[in-house]
């Protein structure tokens, strides 16, 4: 019974171990294959158009309504401290700084990861990505390498749309629902915000891009593998895309508080 | 006889304990048609799947013109993939390409080929499979027998010398099954590949090729010509090509 479970164990580690070095050089080579032969500019444009021109509603949507909560919230906490005038800071300095990445990357790995995930993943099981080794044809670079190279490009612009909109909802509900002076409420966002604090910003919508684009293309791409149990059916499709867009919330989260960690 | 185009020595491969190949040897000879038959699940398709490099054998040799595959080098197997092309029983065609984007794909992802040689061999190979019409269709809007064509004008693009095909009649009526086979057949002598066809068409699969291989427990268990296949004297063989339990 415990030599079982030692092998168990053991097994477990190896396959942990195995999953990690897959996921590297499945990494490692969607960035090399971005540019040779040759960078392949019209499906990055594809991806860019995807995975931000068509997410641009959810994150509209999801960030006016966090900026709205957010105003409400401040208001009714820092009014009874008689600081209400510093709502536009609060609401700036937590969209920037931590809910304009983190909402932003959780909802586009929601819409899009999971439509790439799902995507590779019919590839797969279809023999697509087969076909395309039988074509001496990349698989890696045809199916992740733009995707990666588009997320990497949209995630950062979506994350300054969820910013700005945001700050657009507390606005709404701090100015115009209950009534702060709204020159002082623009005058507090304009002041509270320094360069560091959207560079940061910045670095972490980066970062998720390249966790949710590797996380969720991996997941498809090894659907096979992942869901040896579940056959290489529908069924390993769906059980790639839970795990995809689970992974990849937690890691955008763990990753998350390493980056703030190093950034504070 | 001359040295064969492709060949199977000593082929082994098992998937968790179950020996699927169990010492296959096979020499195919170039520009004829070899088809390979045997009972759902012998491993024919993993056969033909060791020789396009899908699958590597737990030990043998795989040979294509004399080079085993397994020591080619980076330049020598991308020779090797334009020199084979592999049709899927499926047709694992792209649904998010048109016709004419699925066909052109070997060419248009490596960019060796100008643009306008890639358009007229495309132009080329769609007249004469005659699905010029379909062009700027996706794979979901095509029947099964379109499909086919559109998987057969894709394998042929890179004008290879030998093509394989695992089951290109599965799931076809009669009527459509005589006719891939005959689109098969016109093409190889239009064309002049050799051909590896992996089928359950019996014995209409016999009128298309000129060598037989027939694969039981691992093994191959007759390989010869076609007319030769009557005259054996192996009753699994008997009584498979009279579709009977032996």
């Amino acid at each position: 019974m415990f030599k079982q479970r030692i092998e168990k164990l053991g097994l477990a580690a190896i396959d942990g171990t195995r999953s990690i070095g897959r996921i590297s050089i499945f990494f490692f080579q969607g960035i090399c294959l971005n540019f040779f032969p040759f960078i392949q500019i019209f499906k990055i444009m594809e991806q860019v158009w995807f995975i931000g021109a068509k997410s641009m509603f959810v994150i509209v949507l999801t960030a006016i309504f966090t900026g709205m909560v957010l105003g409400l919230q401040g208001y009714y906490t820092l009014v009874d401290y008689g600081s209400e005038a510093t709502l536009g800071s609060a609401v700036a300095m937590t969209l920037i700084r931590e809910l304009g990445p983190v909402l932003s990357a959780i909802m586009i790995a929601a819409r899009a990861g999971s439509a790439m995930a799902a995507e590779i993943g019919v590839m797969r099981i279809s023999e697509q990505i087969d076909a395309l080794e039988t074509m001496d044809i990349h698989p890696v670079r045809f199916s992740f390498s733009p995707r990666l190279a588009g997320s990497i490009i949209s995630f950062p612009l979506l994350t300054a749309l969820f910013d700005v909109t945001g700050i657009f909802g507390g606005f709404l509900s701090g100015v115009m629902m209950l009534g702060v002076n709204r020159y002082i409420y623009m005058d507090r966002v304009i002041r509270s915000i320094d360069l560091a604090d959207v560079s940061g910003g910045f670095l972490k919508a980066l970062v998720f891009g390249v966790i949710v684009s590797t996380m969720c293309c991996y997941k498809g791409f090894f659907a096979h593998i992942s869901g040896a149990q579940a056959g290489q059916g529908a069924k390993s499709v769906s059980l790639a895309t839970t795990n995809a867009v689970v992974n990849s919330c937690i890691l955008i989260l763990i990753s998350d508080y390493i980056i703030t960690f190093f950034l504070v | 006889m001359d040295q064969p185009f492709i060949e199977l020595i000593d082929i082994h491969k098992s998937f968790s304990g179950n020996n699927v190949l169990d010492g296959v040897n096979l020499a195919i000879e170039k520009g004829l048609v070899t088809c390979v038959i045997g009972k759902s699940g012998c491993g024919k398709s993993v056969l033909l799947k060791h020789i396009i490099g899908l699958m590597q054998p737990d030990s043998g040799q795989v040979c294509v013109d004399g080079m085993p595959t397994n020591q080619m080098d980076r330049t020598q197997r991308h020779r090797f993939y334009r020199q084979i092309s592999y049709m899927f029983q499926d047709n694992a065609l792209f649904d998010f390409l048109t016709v004419w984007e699925n066909i052109a794909l070997p060419l248009t992802e490596k960019r060796k080929t100008p643009m306008d040689q890639i358009r007229q061999r495309v132009k080329e190979k769609m007249q004469v499979l005659e699905i010029s019409n379909h062009e700027n269709k996706y794979p979901g809007q095509l029947s099964g027998g379109i499909k086919k064509r559109v998987a057969l004008a894709r394998a042929l693009i890179t004008e290879p010398a030998a093509v394989l095909f695992d089951e290109p009649t599965s799931g076809l009526d009669p009527v459509r099954r005589n006719g891939v086979h005959a689109m098969i057949s016109t093409y190889q002598k239009e064309f002049g590949f050799t051909a590896v066809i992996v089928s359950h068409g019996i014995p209409e699969i016999f009128t298309i090729s000129q060598r037989v291989a027939m694969l039981d427990q691992g093994k191959i268990i007759y390989f010869g010509k076609n007319d030769g296949i009557f005259q054996t004297d192996n009753d699994i063989v008997k009584a498979f090509i009279s579709g009977k339990e032996a």
